[in-house]
């Protein structure tokens, strides 16, 4: 593995490898103070963000730097890109300056196996676009392993905007390859198309989607998905697709319950589903398990691609 | 200094022509003798001879739909950068698509192009915008255009989205007998698309154009005319003359076979990109700005719809949209990627490779398609191989092998998903103007 532009083509291997590094620098974060061996002392990664992000890029920044690296963090808006500077001169002018790895994330799909087509240097994607989140898949990945001790066999239903969802797309090929079932469950106009091909079973209704499932990744919602005519209002959604208590009730089985974030409250998900972790109630927030597992998924991530 | 093709394959189809010969070309251009079977010419001392054993002599081939970005975008091609491509692909003539910057839609537009291109080794003709800059909101000057020799009207690019303003350029273009040449698009359904909506859009995340965006709009348009000539004109007017660019579905090359079928006048062309590549290639690819177009690349079986539109001679023209674009608008991500690519030193070899090698259609068909048709459809004089007529030939080698390479372009960009590939047959050189140009 050179680059980690998506998780399409990684074998079972590859993904086991790195969730089981993971899984040791994730008990090291438990340990206090934490303290890892820096594999990455004297690497330099630039987190090259044309996207807004406060949890993906401090939590790639804590990676780097618990394994020893320095960072240097690039933001679009306040770039030479706001002046006219292609994306192939951005990241050239960056690799002459002797930067050792990108970590971009780009509106684009296809961004990072472009950057990655221009540049020897590893390249890991942070989200292009609606193509691939890998690392958040990870992440999701892990937190379901450690919740259920294994992948395979598990049938995981992922709940919203699959067409715009670059989260999605990861995670349906990641957990593929790991031998878990996947379901999506969205309205019509939010799945993407020859969805058959993707191997996945497709709900409309909630309520059978839930019944099936052994835990639940439910997505945000662009709010503006709304004015660009796929819902007919938030308040639609929210009522037939928003994750409530009154939907988990009709279960009567506890449900591991993950999402991305940033969270819409009261729209995709509701506030009792959100933070309740432990029962009474039919839904275990993994929210925040979520959010620490991802600081050690990168940390795997740079250091397979990075460590001398 | 005459010239002396001896012991060629006369190649024909306009004169059902298809015979060894030789052929002699005064100084003037013109054709002198010209004969067949083993029958010699005579050399005189001077005459160049060029003997031609094993190699095609065709009628100049010509390109129906080409973008050469001048005015406006000369750093992407000029007029005599865009002949250079053309020459080199075998072409002695093509056709421009008015989407320069400004838009030529106006006689001022037409006559710039002519100036411009005087002297230039082929012929350029020039298509007028169909509605004012293209916005399809007003019609252009067809009248004027007609008076100026323009024979055809399009705005390439995109299509007239309002019916209303469509039905009336139908009508108002069948006056002066233009040629409606219509990239059919339904712009909403492909707003912010890059590649065709299906299997690989699905896994790439790019955002898919609808394959019925294409269809829709041609049978919104045949509708019209279907009506217009039943209703309204009713034989007391000429008909209209409709022709789909660079088609790319099964449902469009049915929608023509059926309005042929019914007596319309009728015709489409094909792109080579669009009959050899799919969707998969552009997933396949590292480098996927060079497979970004429009239409976009199809799945597998509108490709094969196209092959066989080809072969039941639905299709009447190979056309390239010659599309060319810098470096910089195409080495980027695939939605950042400008639409197009450069087409005419690859148009033959791939209509060689892809349709005659495969036994899909005769070398004479291609050339059928590649010059007898699109002249014919823009309103050129048919070319023939007789006494006293001006030459304007394509020297042809059916059996080449060659491999794309940056050499074989005359183009200013670069823009071709068929780099480094392998091909077979090519064309020698042209004879047009009096004027042999051998590569």
């Amino acid at each position: 593995m050179n680059h980690l532009t998506g998780l399409y083509g990684l074998p079972a291997d590859t993904l086991h490898d790195l969730l089981d590094l993971a899984a040791g620098y994730r008990a090291g974060l438990n340990r206090e103070p934490e303290i890892f061996a820096p594999v990455l002392a004297n690497r330099r990664v630039a987190l090259v963000f044309f996207e807004n992000s406060t949890r993906t890029r401090f939590s790639f920044e804590l990676a780097a730097r618990h394994l020893g690296a320095s960072t240097l963090s690039f933001t679009a808006a306040s770039s030479s890109v706001s002046k006219g500077e292609t994306l192939s001169d951005t990241i050239r002018n960056l690799e002459a300056m002797k930067v050792d790895a990108f970590v971009l994330r780009h509106p684009s799909s296809g961004a990072a196996d472009f950057v990655a087509s221009i540049t020897d240097r590893p390249v890991v994607n942070a989200g292009d676009g609606t193509h691939e989140h890998p690392t958040q898949a990870l992440l999701d990945i892990l937190t379901l392993r450690e919740y259920f001790g294994r992948i395979e066999g598990l049938k995981i239903m992922i709940l919203g905007d699959i067409l715009h969802s670059r989260v999605a797309r990861s995670n349906i090929i990641g957990l593929k390859t790991l031998g878990a079932e996947i379901a999506v469950c969205a309205p019509t106009t939010l799945l993407p198309g020859r969805i058959d091909q993707l191997g996945v079973q497709v709900f409309t209704g909630i309520d059978e989607a839930l019944a099936w499932a052994d835990a639940a990744i439910v997505l945000r919602l662009q709010l503006e998905r709304a004015t660009g005519g796929f819902i007919p209002s938030l308040e639609e959604y929210s009522a037939r697709y928003g994750l409530t208590d009154e939907k988990l009730d009709r279960l009567k089985r506890l449900l591991p319950v993950l999402h991305p974030g940033p969270i819409n409250r009261e729209i995709e998900i509701s506030n009792l589903v959100a933070d309740r972790i432990q029962p009474p109630g039919y839904s275990s927030s993994m929210l925040m398990e979520q959010v620490t597992n991802g600081v050690a998924v990168r940390m795997a991530v740079l250091h397979r691609l990075l460590a001398r | 200094m005459s010239t002396l093709f001896l012991n060629a394959r006369l190649l024909n189809p306009a004169e059902n022509l298809d015979t060894a010969g030789s052929m002699k070309i005064g100084d003037d251009g013109l054709i002198e003798t010209v004969t067949t079977g083993g029958e010699p010419i005579p050399a005189k001392e001077g005459d160049r001879v060029v003997d031609l054993a094993g190699k095609v002599l065709a009628p100049g081939l010509f390109d129906m739909h080409c973008h050469f970005r001048e005015p406006g975008q000369e750093y992407k091609e000029t007029l005599e950068t865009g002949s250079a491509a053309a020459v080199a692909g075998g072409f002695t003539g093509v056709a421009l698509m008015p989407n320069t910057r400004p838009v030529i839609d106006s006689p001022l537009g037409v006559a710039y192009i002519r100036h411009h291109s005087a002297g230039l080794p082929i012929d350029l003709e020039v298509i007028g915008a169909m509605t004012a800059e293209s916005k399809g909101e007003a019609l252009a000057p067809y009248g004027k255009y007609a008076s100026y020799g323009v024979k055809a009207v399009s705005d390439d690019g995109t299509a007239i989205q309002n019916t209303q303003i469509m039905r009336l350029a139908i009508e108002y273009a069948a006056n002066f007998d233009l040629l409606l040449i219509q990239h059919a698009e339904d712009k909403h359904l492909t707003a912010g698309g890059v590649m065709n909506d299906g299997a690989v859009s699905a896994m790439l995340g790019l955002k898919g154009i609808p394959e019925v965006a294409e269809p829709i709009m041609i049978a919104r348009d045949l509708q019209l005319i279907a009506w217009l000539k039943k209703h309204k004109l009713n034989g007391a007017i000429a008909e209209p003359r409709y022709h789909v660019a660079h088609i790319s579905t099964a449902a469009s090359v049915e929608l023509v076979r059926k309005a042929k079928a019914a007596g319309l006048k009728v015709s489409c062309e094909v792109t080579p990109h669009h009959f050899t590549l799919t969707e998969h290639d552009l997933g396949d690819a590292v480098e996927k700005g060079n497979f970004i177009m429009k239409p976009p690349l199809a799945s597998e079986e509108n490709r094969a719809a196209l092959v066989e539109g080809l072969r039941d001679g639905t299709i009447d023209a190979i056309a390239t949209d010659h599309a060319p674009h810098a470096r910089h608008e195409k080495e980027c991500p695939p939605d950042q990627a400008a639409f197009g690519i450069i087409g005419l030193e690859t148009s033959l070899g791939l209509t060689i490779t892809e349709l005659v090698e495969k036994g899909v259609i005769t070398l004479s068909r291609a050339i059928e398609l590649l010059s007898t048709n699109p002249r014919r459809l823009m309103g050129l004089e048919t070319i023939r191989f007789q006494t006293g007529r001006k030459a304007n030939l394509t020297i042809i080698d059916p059996a080449r092998e060659w491999t794309v390479r940056e050499a074989d372009f005359g183009s200013k960009s670069r823009n071709t998903p068929f780099m480094g590939r392998t091909l077979k047959g090519n064309a020698l050189g042209i004879y047009h103007n009096g004027k042999l140009t051998m590569r």
